[in-house]
């Protein structure tokens, strides 16, 4: 008898299941979330969320890639990269910058580990916990906001969803064969309780909240 | 690791006197301990928000067959490949064969109790010599050190900044400091090029989503993304009772979850994993595994009563709450799980003999169970693996208590249901004692009370209290018939 099979046997063996009445949440409606909330709870988590309009985009990401000195830069192949231009603003600037959907594997591979920033756009955040969520394909790359030093996220305010919930609604329904949740920047308290912020993942989170 | 519960005394002793250690362990009883509260306490309705874990657990683990089935079918439709292992045995040889199969020569873990539980680090680098890192900092310290986590979220947290400097410098060449973030830096920096190089990951499961086929992995320092990103397999290796129904119930489960062990109301990192690389993505594992295990957990099932043990998330919120845990430390419990939760799994998965000194050690006041998001209720179980101890209960590898033993309790037993039995033994019991009295103390009893009475001194009563009250009574009852004369009415109401 295969394991399997005889696990699940001793399981059943053991007795009927009751059913357990465990409705944690409205679970039809999708509920919208609140930007001031976000911004606290994203800050209070070590992320730097800059709220700007659609026109001041631009000006927001170029104070962010000078603030970091930023010299080398991967940009997500999304359409919000575009639509704000990003990859002008970074040009200008002198940055050596390109999009990870122009590169083979293996050249994205060595370049992640090198670049000092990386640019996306998420495709839902939570107010009430501060956190982007990004749901990953070939255009939204995984390591793009794990590896480099500095990760710049671009967050509309119509992507705001209330909470766990309603993002719980959503994934539900669909299949992402990667989804990550990112809420403000890593830390380890491992060192004697000391809290050191950036541990593997960046070191700096931006977060442009455009309101839209 | 190997499992040693049965040298509780001996390491309890050790522990114990570490003055510097009983003061952090102070300290971080009650920074996590206030941590969680005031986390749980940020929550619209906390009251409400438990009911529900504990609901959500309930139905889990009351559903458990059908939800692993489920979970089963749509993880392998969404590609991954699901592997059944009944023991800590067939776990390690089903990953054997997966690092042979796949080439792997190095790899990189996410922190995960379960590989702890199965011992697999050792066995891994004894059998085919490939190189395993574990990529949490405090993980990676003890792992190095050769020592149990000392702590669910801080395996290290025992140690001082000058113990974990010099470990590192051993181990793998830092230069000298006692700066936390030169430290932490270093390790990121170190750590980068194994997970650049790495062939596998490996990690644990805190939610497996029956209804979507999916598992989530909650983190606060990359560790587990790196190893689920990076390389081209992941394993993951889940206890069987980590299944919920949908999203939902994940998500709840997940910020009860992180509220309860760092007080964070969501981790650094949370990753929901569907199955291997889509199309189009340069990075996730191409093949990817998991692996249910077993190692005694169908067994705690069968019984009604202990299947409550397999709603525990992990959250070490207990420890916080355990005078115990915060006086003697990780190391007294012999294995991976510390604190209370250890005193719930480690019976029944490693034998209530080995682990006797794990439960009796507990005071029973209950802390645990106040502070348990999930409702396991810590008092009546504990009470449960004494009695089954005693009664020698097969399944869980109890070995009857003695002959002599179970006649005293026999014998105890009876006298406490017969005045007159009672009355004798009592009287034969204070014969016996006063034969080491002193001055109306008793200070040395023989036997088995030896021990006891090195270090109290018994004062003897003049009578028993059988022999005091009857002659109270007597006075009482002819200083009243004096005092009323004929009225015999006055005693009716005694």
């Amino acid at each position: 008898m295969s394991s399997r099979a005889m696990i699940l046997e001793k399981l059943r063996a053991a007795g009927s299941p009751e059913r357990i009445n465990r409705e944690v949440m409205p679970r039809t409606e999708i509920r919208r979330g609140d930007a001031d909330v976000f911004i606290e709870k994203a800050t209070a988590a070590a992320a730097q969320v800059i709220k700007t309009t659609v026109d001041n985009v631009p000006q927001a990401v170029r104070d962010i890639l000078a603030e970091i000195g930023c010299r080398n830069l991967l940009l997500s192949d999304e359409g919000i990269i575009r639509e704000f231009k990003i990859e002008a603003v970074a040009g200008e600037m002198g940055i050596a910058l390109q999009f990870t959907g122009e590169l083979p594997a293996e050249e994205y591979r060595s370049q992640i580990f090198q670049v000092e920033a990386g640019i996306s756009g998420c495709d839902f955040a939570l107010a009430d916990s501060g956190s982007i969520v990004i749901k990953h394909d070939g255009d939204k790359q995984r390591l793009l906001s794990l590896a480099p030093d500095h990760y710049i996220a671009l967050v509309k305010a119509s992507q705001l969803l209330k909470d766990r919930f309603d993002l719980a609604l959503l994934l539900e329904k669909e299949k992402t064969a990667a989804v990550t949740l990112i809420t403000g920047v890593s830390r380890t308290a491992d060192v004697a309780l000391q809290v050191v912020l950036g541990m593997h993942g960046p070191r700096k989170v931006y977060i442009l909240l455009i309101e839209d | 690791m190997k499992a040693h519960p049965q040298d509780y005394i001996k390491i309890m002793r050790e522990e114990i006197i570490k003055e510097e250690q009983a003061s952090f362990m102070n300290q971080v009883g009650a920074v996590f301990g206030y941590l969680t509260s005031a986390s749980l306490g940020q929550m619209a309705d906390q009251a409400l928000a438990r009911e529900q874990s504990v609901a959500i657990r309930e139905n889990a683990v009351e559903n458990l067959p059908e939800l692993l089935e489920t979970f089963e079918k749509n993880a392998v439709k969404n590609g991954m490949e699901v592997l059944w292992a009944a023991d800590a045995e067939e776990a390690r040889s089903i990953i054997k064969d997966l690092v042979k199969k796949h080439e792997a020569k190095v790899i990189t873990k996410g922190k995960s109790m379960i590989s702890e539980e199965i011992d697999l680090n050792h066995y891994l680098e004894e059998e085919l010599g490939v190189k395993i890192y574990e990529g949490d900092l405090g993980e990676l310290i003890v792992q190095m050190r050769g020592t149990p986590p000392f702590h669910i979220v801080g395996p290290a947290i025992n140690l001082n900044i000058q113990q974990i400097a010099q470990t590192l410098v051993d181990h793998i060449g830092m230069e000298y400091t006692e700066d936390a973030k030169a430290i932490a830096n270093y390790v990121r920096t170190f750590m980068r090029r194994q997970f650049e190089q790495a062939d596998m990951g490996i990690t644990g499961v805190n939610m497996a989503v029956a209804s979507t086929g999916s598992i989530i992995l909650v983190e606060n320092e990359g560790n587990i993304r790196w190893s689920t990103a990076a390389p081209k397999v992941h394993v993951a290796i889940m206890s069987l009772e980590k299944v919920v129904a949908d999203m939902a119930d994940a998500f709840h489960i997940m910020e009860m979850l992180s509220r309860s062990c760092t007080g964070q109301g969501m981790t650094s990192y949370v990753s929901v994993l569907s199955g291997p690389r889509a199309a189009g993505e340069y990075d996730g594992a191409e093949k990817m595994y998991v692996i249910i295990l077993d190692n005694g957990r169908s067994k705690i099932y069968q019984d009604p009563f202990l299947r409550q043990a397999l709603k525990c998330i992990r959250c070490g919120r207990c420890g916080t709450a355990c005078p115990i845990y915060l006086t003697v430390g990780a190391y007294p419990y012999g294995w991976c799980y510390p604190g209370p939760m250890g005193t719930v799994i480690s019976p029944l998965l490693l034998g209530l003999d080995d682990t006797y000194n794990v439960y009796e050690a507990c005071t029973l006041c209950g802390g645990c169970e106040s502070v348990c998001p999930t409702g396991i209720r810590h008092v009546e179980l504990f009470h449960h693996y004494r009695a089954m101890k005693v009664a020698g209960d097969k399944r869980f590898k109890a070995t009857r208590s003695s002959f002599m033993e179970r006649a005293g309790f026999k014998s105890w037993a009876a006298a406490m249901r017969s005045p007159a039995l009672f009355e004798k033994s009592v009287g034969l019991i204070r014969n016996y004692l006063h034969v080491g009295s002193k001055e109306g103390q008793v200070n040395k009893m023989p036997g088995t009370l030896k021990a006891w009475s090195a270090y109290r001194d018994l004062p003897i009563a003049e009578k028993t209290f059988h022999q005091y009250w009857a002659e109270r009574e007597k006075t009482s009852v002819s200083e009243k018939e004096a005092a009323a004369g004929s009225d015999k009415g006055g005693q009716d109401h005694e």
